[in-house]
């Protein structure tokens, strides 16, 4: 019995966790918080400009969306907070954080930032509004109907389920530049919504980072490469061969080829498997030839997105994937000998892509209907 | 000494509990920056050190006679002078130690659930709590630290799953024949918690070192447990995103949620993890006081009540503590250079000061009780 109340009295502790008014004036009343869910950043000339939004929540809340300006994030967000009328913005449980392309191109002061904070967490996805700027999402996306974290939000689950299959967060891309000097950011683009007279986001492959800055983008074809050599990939759709096909599960093998301690080219090995959604003219997938046939044209697209996204890579300099990572990690003798001049011999290395698709299943039938066939 | 399962459950659970604080403060810095992703195996490289610093402890420890702990051993071994005068500067290094446990701890506050506050305040409140249990029994101690083992571990389980199901294996490899000297050079840290522990908790009535395997499957559980943290803070952020962070370890429960239940439980961690600088202070207070005690000729444990018979000592060193550490680190910066620098170098310094000599003396002049094993 005492070691029971001895137990209840420890666990008294938590009210030492900051929650109870006291030290400090830390305590926040919880009905005057505006939880900020999404977080903009832009650049312009230098000056930051801060943007955010609150989400709906279940008691039918407006809303808010705020803005502040200033020489640095610290100022911009402190305009924000007295520009931003009743309530108190909290940070702490901010699920997205946007950056406009400008802000991108200098993104090295809002990784420090981030980084630093003890509001914002580091496993907060990263998004690149390309070729826009963040606040116009935060401000204006979703209208009256919709706002912009339901929106990333719908588009983060379709992009990880039957998309590409990862939205990075802030700490994915800090360990990968710590570790490769680049990494990959999820890119949105600016659209109108077909669901009513709005903005909406719409995937837009992802945004390179090199060395802190932004250094191009991976398209449609070319990200779905980059999931695909990370083994990420989601349920994505690809057609060739005269069917669409959706992946199921994807593996990538790294076989380089040494000679000595020299690297003389990079093999790549996709094995992918998937199974037919659609088909153009009711192929006869029964048949082993037409499945070989169908399975090479979907293993060459396969193989045509990786080349893609590995030549954006090595034109860029940009090791993403994490390919030095991954040789220092398993050849440490012979990465030694390469390590300093890898850089140089990412650019010019020879690539090559293999694909393997299997086709599980087609998802209806294997032999067409008999269309007007006599029974 | 006598045989006392209850005991030797305390005082294991005093060597758990304390050891999490100074385990979460440095040894995923000090490991990642020696050896790299292969970080996670310098606690476990810690093993042969601390087994050899208890095998010191224990021949020391053999020649002891009932109710007496370390110090006394010592003072008996070694004589009054060189005895006496070994003591006095552990005593003293024990209260610096003590205060860098309540500025640290401060730190851990102001950074994590009070941002911006005086650690003043958290300091002279945590020097008040621990000086009543300083001023107590050894067992007391123990009996309390019992229960903050149960919730320790519970918060831990947590961590340490989710920290896994969020590590990336690739950032703890690769592990070659190569990563050996730096794994090595990274164990010093931990084993220098390890000898602290062992040593703090060689007090009189604590049954601390009477059964090598004892102390060796607690050495062995406290070395995976340190594995395990700087393995899910690596596993995390990687080596070299990991030494820039002032404390990595609770910058990664600052990442962790419990899916459908809560979104941030690094104050409420910060918070649990009061338990542990809580028992390390007042552990190290109370063998100050102890080995202070000795050297002035009274016993290391008063027999009575109030401040008569050398426990006055204690107030004294826990307000000792509470200066120093008000002093000791005006800026975070010197508390990172005290914490990843001097204080693991001085505390195996002051380890080996006062172990080896007693376990010297205790080989070279055999006195005391037989050895008897239990």
């Amino acid at each position: 019995m005492r070691r029971a109340g001895a137990y209840l009295l420890s666990l008294a502790l938590a009210l030492c966790s900051g929650c109870a008014a006291g030290i400090g004036g830390t305590y926040r009343n919880i009905e005057e918080l505006q939880i900020i869910e999404t977080l903009g950043f832009d650049s312009h000339g230098g000056a930051v400009l801060a943007t955010a939004a609150t989400g709906r929540d279940a008691s039918g809340r407006e809303v808010l969306r705020a803005a502040g300006a200033g020489e640095d994030v610290t100022a911009a967000l402190r305009d924000m907070r007295e520009l931003a009328g009743g309530g108190d913005l909290f940070f702490d449980s901010t699920g997205y954080i946007l950056l406009g392309e400008a802000a991108a191109e200098e993104a090295g002061r809002y990784f420090d930032y981030i980084g630093r904070s003890g509001e914002l967490r580091l496993d907060t996805p990263l998004i690149v509004v390309r070729g826009g700027e963040a606040a116009e999402l935060v401000l204006s996306a979703g209208g009256d109907a919709e706002d912009v974290t339901s929106i990333l939000s719908a588009l983060e689950h379709d992009t990880e389920r039957s998309g590409t299959g990862f939205v990075p967060s802030c700490s994915d891309i800090a360990v990968s530049l710590e570790r490769s000097g680049s990494a990959l950011a999820l890119a949105v683009r600016t659209a109108k919504s077909t669901a009513g007279d709005f903005d909406t986001a719409e995937n837009a492959g992802y945004a390179i980072f090199s060395g802190g800055e932004l250094a191009g983008y991976l398209d449609g074809d070319a990200a779905l490469g980059a999931a695909m050599l990370s083994g990420r990939a989601g349920r994505a759709d690809i057609g060739a061969g005269g069917v669409s096909a959706r992946l199921i599960r994807c593996g990538c093998e790294l076989e380089p080829v040494w000679e000595g301690d020299e690297l003389r080219a990079l093999r790549f090995r996709l094995d992918l498997r998937g199974s037919v959604t659609e088909a153009e003219a009711y192929p006869d997938l029964a048949s082993a030839a037409r499945r070989g046939e169908t399975e090479e044209a979907l293993a060459s697209e396969a193989e045509r997105m990786a080349a893609s996204c590995l030549a954006t890579s090595q034109a860029l300099g940009a090791d993403f994937l994490g390919i030095g990572a991954e040789l220092e990690r398993r050849f440490p003798g012979r990465w030694k000998a390469i390590a300093a001049e890898w850089d140089e011999l990412f650019r010019a290395v020879d690539v090559q892509v293999e694909a393997e698709w299997t086709l599980l299943r087609s998802y209806g039938y294997d032999t067409p209907p008999g269309l007007g066939e006599e029974s | 000494m006598e045989k006392s399962p209850v005991k030797r459950r305390e005082t294991a659970a005093v060597g758990f509990v304390a050891a999490l604080t100074p385990a979460a403060r440095i040894l995923p810095v000090l490991s990642a920056a020696s050896a790299g992703p292969a970080a996670w195996l310098c606690p476990l490289a810690a093993l042969p050190g601390a087994l050899i610093v208890a095998e010191c402890l224990l021949s020391a420890m053999r020649r002891a006679r009932p109710g007496e702990g370390l110090s006394a051993v010592t003072l008996r071994l070694l004589g009054r002078g060189a005895g006496g005068a070994l003591l006095a500067l552990y005593a003293l290094w024990l209260v610096f130690y003590a205060a860098f446990s309540l500025r640290s701890a401060s730190a851990r506050f102001t950074i994590a659930i009070y941002p911006g506050t005086n650690p003043g305040i958290f300091m002279a409140v945590g020097a008040a709590a621990c000086l009543i249990p300083a001023m107590g029994r050894y067992v007391s101690l123990g009996r309390a630290a019992v229960i903050f083992r149960g919730l320790l571990a519970l918060v831990l389980i947590l961590i340490i799953a989710l920290g896994i199901s969020n590590a990336d294996p690739g950032n703890l490899l690769p592990v070659t024949p190569e990563n050996a000297l730096p794994v090595l050079a990274g164990a010093p840290g931990a084993v220098g918690i390890l000898t602290l522990l062992l040593v703090c908790t060689s007090l009189p009535g604590g049954a601390a070192i009477s059964r090598r395997r004892d102390y060796a499957r607690r050495c062995l559980v406290l070395s995976v447990l340190f594995s395990l943290i700087v393995a899910v803070t690596v596993g995390r952020f990687g080596a070299e995103l990991t030494g820039r962070f002032e404390l990595p370890f609770f910058t990664m429960v600052k990442n962790l949620s419990v899916p459908g239940l809560t979104d941030r439980v690094e104050a409420l961690i910060t918070a649990f993890w009061v338990f542990s600088d809580f028992v390390m202070c007042s552990l190290t207070l109370m063998a100050a006081s102890g080995a202070a005690r000795l050297v002035l000729s009274m016993p290391e444990e008063p027999p009575g009540p109030g401040l008569r018979s050398g426990r006055w000592i204690t107030p004294l060193f826990t307000a000792a503590a509470f200066a120093v550490a008000s002093v000791m680190a005006p800026t975070n910066f010197v508390l990172t250079a005290l914490s990843e620098r001097f204080v693991p170098a001085l505390n195996l310094i002051m380890a080996g000061l006062l172990i080896l000599p007693a376990a010297l003396a205790a080989h070279i002049k055999g006195q005391g009780p037989p050895s008897r094993r239990q």
